[in-house]
């Protein structure tokens, strides 16, 4: 193993997903407004979906969890619209556990 | 060895490129979208594609069935990457013409190797 190598990758991921939570809360407040949206929705199930693949690869396997259990619950909603205040709710903590995974390392 | 990676994520082509290029010691290519990736396939000549089996507009299962259609590219292994291994998609994908499913996430510092080890099996 490399540390300084996967301490790189470790690095531009965190700075990655920092600017990509900030676009995610952005779309959910979006979605928020006008819940019969689903391109929206698509597109926030497609940053969940990313995060569920990026995290571990980059060393934050929590990430990966969080961002599975949310995009499982995406998955759940596209299929059965509309979306209730719980599914909001549990966009908005998805993507602040994420955040503090990111910024505990 | 020259790679191929097809991945609309911005975030994955990096860490493949890395991974494959500074840890590998591969030559790698990256395209952001499936019609992207036919092209480059089709004037790079890679030794296999890592293709992602979830992206807009034209999805992986399309890229590979295009790139199998197309005689410049019917022949170069393709790998899937996925979150999504269900062995069911698995079969599925294998079915279509992939030659294997790396599963998302992966790790960096042998993903190489691994991929070595699933062509190895078709010399």
């Amino acid at each position: 193993m490399n540390p300084e190598f996967l301490a790189e990758l470790a690095e531009q991921f965190r700075v990655s997903a920092i600017e990509r939570l900030v676009v995610m809360r952005e779309l959910v407040a979006r979605f928020d407004a006008n819940r019969a949206d689903r391109e929206t929705l698509v597109l926030i199930h497609r940053h969940f979906h990313g995060l569920a693949g990026l995290g571990g690869t980059y060393g934050f396997p929590r990430v990966s969890e969080l961002a599975a259990d949310v995009e499982s619950a995406c998955d759940d909603a596209l299929a059965a619209a509309p979306a209730d205040d719980a599914f909001i709710a549990l966009l908005r903590s998805g993507i602040e556990a994420i955040g503090r995974e990111v910024a505990k390392k | 060895m020259k790679a191929l990676i097809i991945d609309d994520e911005d975030d994955v082509r990096q860490v493949v490129r890395l991974s494959l290029g500074r840890v590998g010691g591969m030559e790698v290519a990256d395209a952001s979208s499936g019609a992207a990736g036919v092209v480059l396939a089709a004037s790079s000549h890679p030794d296999f594609i890592l293709l992602d089996l979830m992206m807009p507009e034209m999805d992986g299962v399309e890229t590979l069935v295009r790139l199998r259609d197309d005689s410049r590219t019917a022949s170069i292994p393709v790998i899937f990457l996925t979150a999504k291994a269900l062995p069911s998609e698995i079969e599925r994908l294998r079915k279509l013409g992939a030659l294997d499913v790396v599963v998302k996430p992966f790790n960096p510092m042998t993903l190489a190797d691994e991929l070595r080890a699933i062509l190895g099996g078709t010399e």
